[in-house]
Formats: C-alpha cells, sequence, structure tokens
C-alpha cells in the first residue's frame, strides 16, 4: 500500500466513524489531495432525478460539489463527458461473501455431539470478514459492473459472523475496511454430527445464546465494578461478546429468510429476544409485506429470477405446433397444475412490486459470480415493468440505508466518492460501463483486466 | 417459557389475519350421531354456530344464515385425534446430538403447507400431536394441531394446548447415543441414569436460578445491604426439566418392553411427574395392572410390530387388555398414510379384542384427547365442544365408510364432493408435477430421521429404504 491510498483510506475510517459530527472539518483535511471530476455528464441521483450538463467534483474520496454551476478547482484533474455520459452513484451490493472462504464441510460428528465448539456448531458472530478476505476477480468485475462498493459477510451455519462494507477500490478489499460492523448474520442452517443439527435445534441455541449473553454481560459487568463481593473471575467468550451489539438493538442481525413460515420464524425469535433485523433473500416475502413494514424491517432482496418449469421455457422456445398439440393432450390435472406454476412465477416476478408498493426500504443482494447472470436478472426486471429509478434506488441508496450506511449510495457533497459511469441510460440495452469511482479511486473499465 | 408461549399466541393472532376463513353456521340433519362420550343418537342434528356445537337433538330448527347439510343415512363422529404424528415438520425431526434436547419445540417448525395434512383431513382427522423423534432420553416438546389446512403455521395451533414433551426408552436412544456417539446411554440402565440425573440437575438449577433472582431482587431493593449476585442464565433445557417436575408438561414416552415402562413410572413415582402417556408399549399388556395403579396412559399401534428386536413380543389384542384393565389408550398412526384410515386401526380393537365399538371409537378421539390435556374442548360431540365433526357414509368403523366431510372448529376443511385436482398449498414453478400418493404402508421408523448420518449414510431419505426399525 502506497503513502496516498494509506492515508486516504485512514482518512475514510474516520470519515465514517466520525463524518457526522466534523464534515467540514474533514474535508478541510483534504485539500492536499489532488481533485477530480467529470464535467459535462448527465447526473442522476439516487431519487431519480437528473441534472443535464452537469458536473461533480470530488477529492481525497469524497464528493465535494455536484450540479449545474459547479466551480472546477485549479486542481482537478477533468473528463469531459461531452454532454452523453451518464453518471450515477456506484452500486452498493447490499450483502455479498465475495472473496471469502466457503463454509466449512463436516464429515464426521464432533467428539462429543451434545457439546461442540463453537466453531464446529457454526456459531462464529465473532468473525470479521476482514480477518478471511481474499484479493479475487470478483471485485474487479463487481467495478467493471458499475459497483462501486459491497457488504461483506461470511459463509457459515447459523451465526456465520459479522457484515462490513467494504469500497472495491483495490487496496482497499484486503485493508480498507470502512468502520465498525453493520450486523451480523443469522440464517437457519444447521450443521451436521453436532448441535444444532436441526431447524428447531437452532431456534432454541439462538434463545440460549441471549440467555447466555445477558448473563455474562451482567457477570462482567459486576466484577468490573470491584464491589461485589463472593464474584468469581468471569471467563472470556468471544461469541457471548459479539452477541451483545445485537441484544442492544446497536446493530441488527441481517436475517436470512425468503418464504412467509421462514420470515414468521424470524419475527417470533425477533419477539422474543429483541432484536432489529435486515431482512436478506425475501424472495417470497410479498405475502408478508404489511407486518415487514409495520416492524420497520428494511430488505435487501436477492437478484434471482425465479426458476421456470421445463414446460414453460419449451413454449417460449419452440412454437411448432406439435407443441401445441401436446399442450391440447393435457389432463385437467396437469394443466391445472401449469396455470398454478404459471400464476406462482408471475407472483414471484412481482416481489420486489409488492414490497416496494408496501414502502419497505428494499434494498439488494447479489451474491453470485457471474455478471452476466446478473444483467439477466436486471434485463427480466426491466422487462417486467420495473422501472428506471425504481432498480436505481435498489442498487444505491436503498441497499446503503437498509444497512445502516449513510454516506454512500448517492451523488451529494460530502458523501463518498462512488461514481458509475455509463455510455447511455443505465439499466437501458447497450448500455456501458465506462468508468467506476471506488472510494474517490477511479478505473477505467476498459483497463481492469 | 411463559414468555415464549404467550409470544407465539400473540404472533398467532398478528398473522392469522392473513387467510383466516370464518367459521360457518352449520345444521347438520338427521343423521346418526356417535357422541362417544354419551349415547350414539339416530335421525338427530347438530347446531354449530362459530366454531362450536351448540345444540344437538331431533327435528332442530335451522337458524338464521346456517349451512344446512341433510346427513341422512350418514354418521357424524367427532373428528379423529392423532397422539403420535410427524406430519407437518420441517427441517428435523429428531435433534439427535445430544440425548437431552428438551428445549426444542416442534412449535418452532411446523410446516402448514405439508399435503399430508389435507390427507389427514380425508381421513377424518382434525387435530394432530406432533413429535420430536425417538433418538433422545429427553427429547424435544411437541405441538397440537388443529388441521386447519390453509392457514399458516401459527394458524394451526390448538390454542391452549397444554405443552407435551417427548421421552424415548430403549433401543433408539442407546443405538443413537451409545453406539454412535459413545456416550451414555448405551444401555436402558444408562437411560434411567438419564432421566434421573437431568432431572436432579433439573432441581439444581431450579434453585440456584430461584436463589440468584432472590438475591437480585433483594440487591436491587437495597443496594447497600445486600451485594450483588453473581449472575446464574436462564437455561431453556433446564426450565424445561423443571416444567415436567412442576407438572405442567405431559410427557409421552416412547417404550416397547414392560421393564423399561415399569422403570419409568417408578422414576416419575420418585420425581412426582404425574400425567404421561407411554407412546407404543407394544409389551404394555404385560403390566397393564401396574399401569392403572400409577395412572399411566397409552397411546399404542393396533397391530405392529417385529420391525426391531425389542419389539417382537407384541399382540394385537393389547388395546382390549389395556381396556378391560381401565387404561386410558389410544391408537395413532406414526405415520403419513396410516392416519388417513385410523378408524380401520380403531376397527382391529374390535375384531381381536371384541371391545366395543364405542370402546374402540374412543381410542381415537377422546382418550388420544384426555392424554393431551383437550379433552375439555374436543374428543366427542357435546354441546359446548369445538365442532371438530366428521361425517361418514357408514358406520366409520366399516371397512367400507368414507370420510365425506370433515369440520375443524365449525370450518369445512375436507368436503369429498370438492375434492380439487390439485389440493397443494404452494406450487414451486419449477417443481415436478408428481402424480398421486405413491405411498402405503408404513415404510420407515419416522421417529428415527435425522439420525442416519451416524451410521454411514449421508441423507436420511436414502437410508429409509434399507434402515427399517
Amino acid at each position: 500500500m502506497n503513502i496516498i491510498t494509506g492515508m486516504m483510506s485512514k482518512a475514510l475510517f474516520v470519515l465514517f466513524v466520525f463524518g457526522f459530527v466534523w464534515p467540514l472539518k474533514l474535508q478541510a483535511q483534504n485539500t492536499e489531495l489532488p481533485a477530480r471530476a467529470f464535467t459535462n455528464v448527465i447526473i442522476h441521483t439516487a431519487d431519480g432525478s437528473v441534472i443535464e450538463q452537469g458536473s461533480i467534483v470530488w477529492r481525497g474520496g469524497v464528493i465535494e460539489s455536484v450540479g449545474r454551476n459547479v466551480s472546477i478547482p485549479f486542481d482537478a484533474r477533468v473528463i469531459d463527458g461531452g454532454d452523453s455520459l451518464h453518471v450515477y452513484p456506484g452500486f452498493i451490493n447490499g450483502f455479498a461473501t465475495w472473496g471469502t472462504p466457503e463454509r466449512e464441510r463436516f464429515r464426521t460428528p464432533a467428539p462429543i455431539p451434545g457439546f461442540p465448539e463453537y466453531a464446529r456448531a457454526g456459531i462464529q458472530p465473532d468473525r470479521h470478514p476482514v480477518q478471511l478476505i481474499e484479493d479475487r476477480p470478483i471485485f474487479k468485475e463487481a467495478l467493471k459492473n458499475g459497483f462501486s462498493a459491497t457488504n461483506i459477510g461470511l459463509s457459515g451455519y447459523m451465526l456465520p459472523g459479522q457484515i462490513a462494507h467494504f469500497p472495491l477500490a483495490d487496496t482497499d478489499i484486503k485493508h480498507g475496511i470502512m468502520g465498525s460492523p453493520l450486523g451480523q448474520s443469522f440464517q437457519f442452517e444447521f450443521v451436521q454430527g453436532a448441535y444444532p443439527s436441526t431447524l428447531m435445534g437452532v431456534m432454541a441455541r439462538l434463545r440460549q445464546l441471549f440467555f447466555d449473553a445477558e448473563a455474562y454481560r451482567s457477570h462482567h459487568a459486576l466484577f468490573a465494578s470491584g464491589s461485589a463481593q463472593g464474584i468469581s473471575v468471569p471467563a472470556k467468550d468471544d461469541v457471548l461478546e459479539a452477541l451483545i451489539p445485537i441484544k442492544n438493538k446497536q446493530i441488527p442481525y441481517f436475517a436470512f429468510a425468503d418464504n412467509p413460515a421462514d420470515i414468521l420464524r424470524m419475527f417470533r425469535l425477533q419477539d422474543e429476544l429483541g432484536f432489529n433485523m435486515v431482512l436478506v433473500g425475501a424472495t417470497q416475502a410479498a405475502p408478508m409485506a404489511s407486518e415487514i413494514k409495520r416492524r420497520g424491517i428494511p430488505v435487501l432482496v436477492r437478484l434471482e429470477l425465479p426458476k421456470k418449469p421445463d414446460w414453460m421455457k419449451e413454449a417460449k422456445s419452440e412454437k411448432d405446433e406439435e407443441a401445441t398439440l401436446e399442450v391440447e393432450a393435457l389432463s385437467a390435472e396437469v394443466a391445472n397444475f401449469r396455470a398454478r406454476q404459471a400464476e406462482e412465477f408471475e407472483s414471484r416476478m412481482n416481489n420486489i412490486r409488492t414490497l416496494l408498493d408496501a414502502g419497505i426500504m428494499v434494498g439488494a443482494t447479489w451474491n453470485g459470480t457471474r455478471f452476466n447472470e446478473f444483467h439477466n436478472v436486471i434485463n427480466a426486471l426491466v422487462e417486467h415493468g420495473y422501472t428506471h429509478d425504481e432498480l436505481l434506488a435498489m442498487l444505491t441508496i436503498n441497499s446503503a440505508r437498509a444497512t445502516g450506511l449513510s454516506r454512500v449510495g448517492d451523488l451529494k457533497p460530502g458523501m463518498i466518492a462512488n461514481i458509475a459511469v455509463f455510455s447511455d441510460k443505465a439499466f437501458s440495452k447497450g448500455t456501458k460501463v465506462l468508468y467506476t469511482v471506488s472510494a474517490g479511486k477511479m478505473y477505467n473499465t476498459e483497463n481492469l483486466d | 417459557m411463559k414468555t415464549l408461549f404467550s409470544s407465539i399466541i400473540t404472533l398467532c393472532f398478528l398473522i392469522s389475519g392473513l387467510h383466516t376463513v370464518s367459521a360457518q353456521h352449520l345444521h347438520i340433519k338427521n343423521a346418526t350421531v356417535l357422541t362417544i362420550t354419551g349415547d350414539d343418537l339416530e335421525e338427530t342434528d347438530i347446531i354449530v354456530r362459530d366454531g362450536i356445537i351448540r345444540e344437538i337433538g331431533k327435528n332442530l330448527t335451522t337458524p338464521r344464515n346456517t349451512e344446512v347439510i341433510d346427513a341422512t343415512g350418514k354418521f357424524v363422529m367427532p373428528g379423529i385425534i392423532d397422539a403420535h404424528s410427524h406430519l407437518a415438520i420441517t427441517r428435523g425431526i429428531n435433534e439427535a446430538t445430544h440425548p437431552v434436547t428438551a428445549e426444542v419445540s416442534m412449535y418452532d417448525v411446523v410446516n402448514a403447507y405439508d399435503v399430508g395434512i389435507y390427507r389427514a383431513l380425508a381421513g377424518g382427522v382434525t387435530t394432530i400431536h406432533i413429535m420430536h423423534g425417538s433418538a433422545n432420553v429427553i427429547g424435544g416438546q411437541g405441538a397440537t394441531l388443529k388441521l386447519h389446512y390453509g392457514e399458516d403455521a401459527a394458524g394451526l395451533n390448538f390454542p391452549n394446548a397444554p405443552r407435551t414433551i417427548k421421552f424415548a426408552l430403549g433401543e433408539n436412544p442407546t443405538r443413537v447415543h451409545g453406539q454412535g456417539f459413545g456416550v451414555v446411554p448405551r444401555t436402558r440402565m444408562g437411560v434411567e441414569q438419564i432421566v434421573r440425573s437431568y432431572f436432579d440437575a433439573a432441581l439444581d438449577y431450579q434453585r440456584n436460578r430461584n436463589a440468584y433472582l432472590e438475591a437480585k431482587r433483594r440487591h436491587e431493593q437495597n443496594p447497600r445491604r445486600n451485594p450483588a449476585p453473581q449472575p446464574v442464565a436462564r437455561n431453556l433445557r433446564m426450565e424445561t426439566l423443571v416444567d415436567i417436575l412442576e407438572g405442567n408438561i405431559l410427557v409421552h414416552a416412547h417404550s416397547y418392553r414392560s421393564d423399561e415402562i415399569l422403570m419409568l413410572m417408578r422414576v416419575f413415582e420418585e420425581y412426582g411427574v404425574k400425567n404421561y402417556t407411554f407412546q407404543h408399549a407394544n409389551e404394555a399388556f404385560k403390566v397393564a395392572p401396574e399401569l392403572y395403579k400409577h395412572g399411566a396412559m397409552t397411546s399404542i399401534f393396533s397391530d405392529w410390530w417385529a420391525y426391531k428386536f425389542e419389539v417382537y413380543y407384541s399382540t394385537a389384542y393389547t388395546s382390549a387388555i389395556l381396556e378391560q384393565n381401565g387404561i386410558i389408550n389410544s391408537i395413532n398412526s406414526d405415520s403419513p398414510e396410516l392416519i388417513r384410515h385410523l378408524n380401520h386401526e380403531a376397527a382391529k380393537a374390535v375384531k381381536y379384542g371384541g371391545i366395543s365399538e364405542n370402546a374402540a371409537l374412543r381410542m381415537i378421539t377422546i382418550n388420544p384427547a384426555i392424554q393431551l390435556g383437550i379433552a375439555d374442548r374436543t374428543g366427542s360431540i357435546e354441546v359446548g365442544k369445538h365442532a371438530d365433526l366428521a361425517l361418514w357414509s357408514h358406520h366409520p368403523l366399516s371397512i367400507y365408510s368414507i370420510a365425506e366431510m370433515t369440520f375443524v372448529d365449525g370450518i369445512k376443511r375436507f368436503d369429498r364432493n370438492e375434492d380439487p385436482d390439485d389440493i397443494r398449498l404452494i406450487v414451486s414453478p419449477d417443481s415436478d408435477f408428481v402424480d398421486g400418493f405413491f405411498e402405503s404402508g408404513r415404510h420407515h421408523d419416522a421417529c428415527m430421521q435425522d439420525v442416519f448420518f451416524l451410521f454411514g449414510g449421508t441423507s436420511n431419505q436414502n437410508v429409509h429404504h434399507h434402515h427399517h426399525h
């Protein structure tokens, strides 16, 4: 890491933590770094509004000015967009496990299955992605596709670990975590051969961990107070310690659930244990929309298309008479079943619409590895009637807000310089990402290979 | 646990607005009514309002806004209650990693979309008791469900049903934990020792926890005088065991051999546990007087045995022997297939033991209701009870009889004349069309699901085919 980027990431860290308190002072600190700017561009902010013939200036990783009549600093390196480039907030991926290890597989039972080590049981809320993340081609791929930053969590079982925000700028992937954990993952996933090895076991185990964390917290507080007699030296337990910010609602669970039944289970645990949550996945969450809204739960919807039944794929590709004849020969039962499948397919395509209509904060998570799949999803959503502004908000400001990030996801002075420059309107056919700026660092996408 | 339970109930009300179907007002006319707890009443009407049986009598006047069902020549009996089922459970029946897992609960893992619920309704069943498997000496807590097929998981809960828990004796826990994991219990002696040592641990826990809470209370009242105590964490496993010892949870103990049945009765007597049912209990006939003396109940298979060593000594006359000895016995399915014709299972008790038809029907209605602590609300046709009713084409013990309609809390959840082609509640876009129900008879020991990875299998499903009881 060279000195400049080292300073920059330190500055960013400070920015992140204290940004609300001293924004002016921090901007002042950064004047020593050269400014950069796009001029004569079409600027799209996260709320969908457009500034024609606009300019955007950033310095030291922070946006300094955005607008039509912006004075360009004398030291700025400028790219003139010639009134044709479209400048967007860089996309924020609400959750991914990119660059982190796959979850461990356990082939044999634990030595004493009823009392496994935390890690063997998939209880690892103390793990932080910065300990495990490695640079991978996916990060460059993400930059090429207009992503400036991503939240990174870990793969695992019931409590895989913490989630933190990472700019995709290359020096930052390994070193440049911006700020403290955004939350921790909780999912209905269980190990084999150790407790908990079932869904009911996971739910019971979470409850018990909360009770243990409560006792742990008060034992430590009591011991630290020094006044209490007869209090033994408390053991240190990183797992229970990690649970305390969740218990105190300082950070939320990123609660993974797709269908109404699992979302209901999450609600039940929330009611019992009193934690905040961001619902992640939510691909069939529509029936629960009003309750999600009532609870004020933000959602990171997983960008994936519902799978099509084989017959639906065939019907689209082969329009020959033979296929039609075959359909006519179907029994009433099969025809009815297919109608239900088509209906369910349609309702899953409408899932995000229902969540948006309910007024829920809907961000996006995409944890894939091949970006053509990402574009397939986006194209299908566009085809299905999701608007440019809706998709833009989901991929920028909503993913940020849903996960508690206030300094990323839009193009406003004082926000972190995450910018994506497209050849045409985003989500339109044939549009290309030309530049991506991640935490102030600019990439020409053609040079990223 | 009270808070847990009340939050489940709260959630139940919260969410049940989603799909709730309101109860119909019904006038079932001119049926032969098998009341179970009273006489069989011919040419009799039943009037149901708001899910409750309001009137039983001849030639009743139809109230306003009431659906009339002509049951001339047909039979109405209380909905069948299955005291032993593993239907409608998702992602694990056995938390088979520890011999005592009292803290897990089937209420957490109800799969309201299981088509098996509808198939059970088609056999006249209205209430089921879903249980943890039999891998552990003290398994998880059970859930008593009304078969409101179409509601979500919260909508299936039998409101305010007493809590239950599964115990298991004999070969299953010794095989899983002793043979599989090399921990106690490896023998029947070890099973007894697990029960005793965990009961003792629960009493210790209760004493320590109460002492802590009391000291904390005193400290909060007067911090100068009373030092803050060192915390004792709330422990769900121990708390549940305490609840058993305090009589707040009904025990259902998987068991086969007479010696282990006697053992558990003695242990329970010693610890003051009173309200319990032996599940399976193939050798209960050998210790019927002892069961009676202890007030123990049984829930058995009509005629199924020899699927493993501990169930060779069995007889189809068990129902009759238990009935003759005054024991409250039920006949259960433990199977998604047999649950569809528990009336036939009850009929076997008449065939083999010559017991009365009423006594046989009690074994699938009021007796399981007693064992689940819900007999004040269901299990018989009486004014004031839930309208959990099944309408049969013939006497339900006849092999020719067919369940035509099934009502749960007055809501018609099954009607043979309006049986749709596809009764799945959820159709996945990428699933295959599966025509028909391929399962028949007993394939596997449902009680032992999820434990087979111990024995070299990686998937439970694979092992079912070659790993019988």
